[in-house]
């Protein structure tokens, strides 16, 4: 039989709501509430939250604990102005490379942005609504793709088991 | 920089830490002693909470009477 699996994920952001703003909380506690390792709580104690004293068990108020937790999340998080892709290697929202981006279909609502970093050249996605599209344009240079999916391809497929196909091979042979 | 939840801890009155040892030793005492559930626990630290406000964050080791009726009066 399977193991069930305890291992603690790696998480950047936290459920703050958990830490209730009027009781204290020891380092076990912490642990607990976040499903972190107790040396996790640890290192956040030697970051920010000031403890209510010196004595043992320290402790921690739970408002000190939600703050430092929701500015470090909020430090983390980057906004892309208009035209902006966040780039992966830079770690920052990143201008496209020379204004230029990809527009490739998705749904009706939505459509994929691709384009490269203005800084160190690496391809960066983003995905924004359709509608967005015309306001994008004044920023950005876009260009349609054309879909990535065989069933929007205009062309037929000479491997299909339609009639319709079958004849398209016919009268354009592969050869 | 400042935000919103850091800025509800600025306007919090001055934490009493002795009392935040008594009052957390009584949340377990509730908990695991008389096996109440875990919003009974919140009630009472809520009530404390509201007591503790009242009297400025003072020592609950100077705890007197009149300072409970007083907060009673204040209630009703």
């Amino acid at each position: 039989m399977r193991k069930p699996n305890r291992s603690r994920a790696k998480r950047r952001r936290h459920a703050l709501n958990r830490a209730k703003t009027g009781i204290s909380y020891d380092i076990a506690e912490i642990a607990k509430l976040f499903g972190v390792h107790r040396n996790t709580a640890r290192q956040w104690l030697r970051e920010g939250p000031e403890t209510i004293d010196d004595r043992r068990p320290l402790l921690i108020h739970g408002a000190a604990l939600k703050a430092f937790l929701a500015e470090r999340q909020r430090a983390r998080k980057h906004v892309c102005g208009r035209g902006e892709f966040f780039c992966f290697k830079c770690r920052a929202p990143r201008t496209a490379y020379e204004g230029m981006a990809d527009v490739a279909g998705c749904t009706a609502k939505i459509a994929k942005l691709t384009a490269m970093c203005a800084v160190c050249e690496t391809e960066m996605h983003r995905t924004v609504r359709r509608a967005d599209l015309g306001k994008l344009a004044l920023v950005l240079n876009l260009k349609s793709m054309a879909s990535e999916r065989l069933k929007d391809r205009p062309e037929a497929n000479a491997n299909g088991d339609f009639e319709k196909d079958r004849v398209h091979a016919e009268i354009e042979p592969a050869e | 920089m400042q935000t919103a939840t850091s800025r509800k801890t600025a306007s919090m009155p001055k934490l009493n830490p002795l009392n935040e040892r008594i009052k957390r030793d009584y949340a377990r005492h509730l908990k695991a002693a008389q096996g109440k559930s875990g919003a009974t626990v919140d009630a009472a630290l809520k009530a404390i909470a509201r007591f503790e406000d009242d009297t400025g964050g003072r020592d609950f080791k100077t705890f007197r009477r009149e300072q409970a009726i007083a907060f009673k009066d204040r209630l009703a």
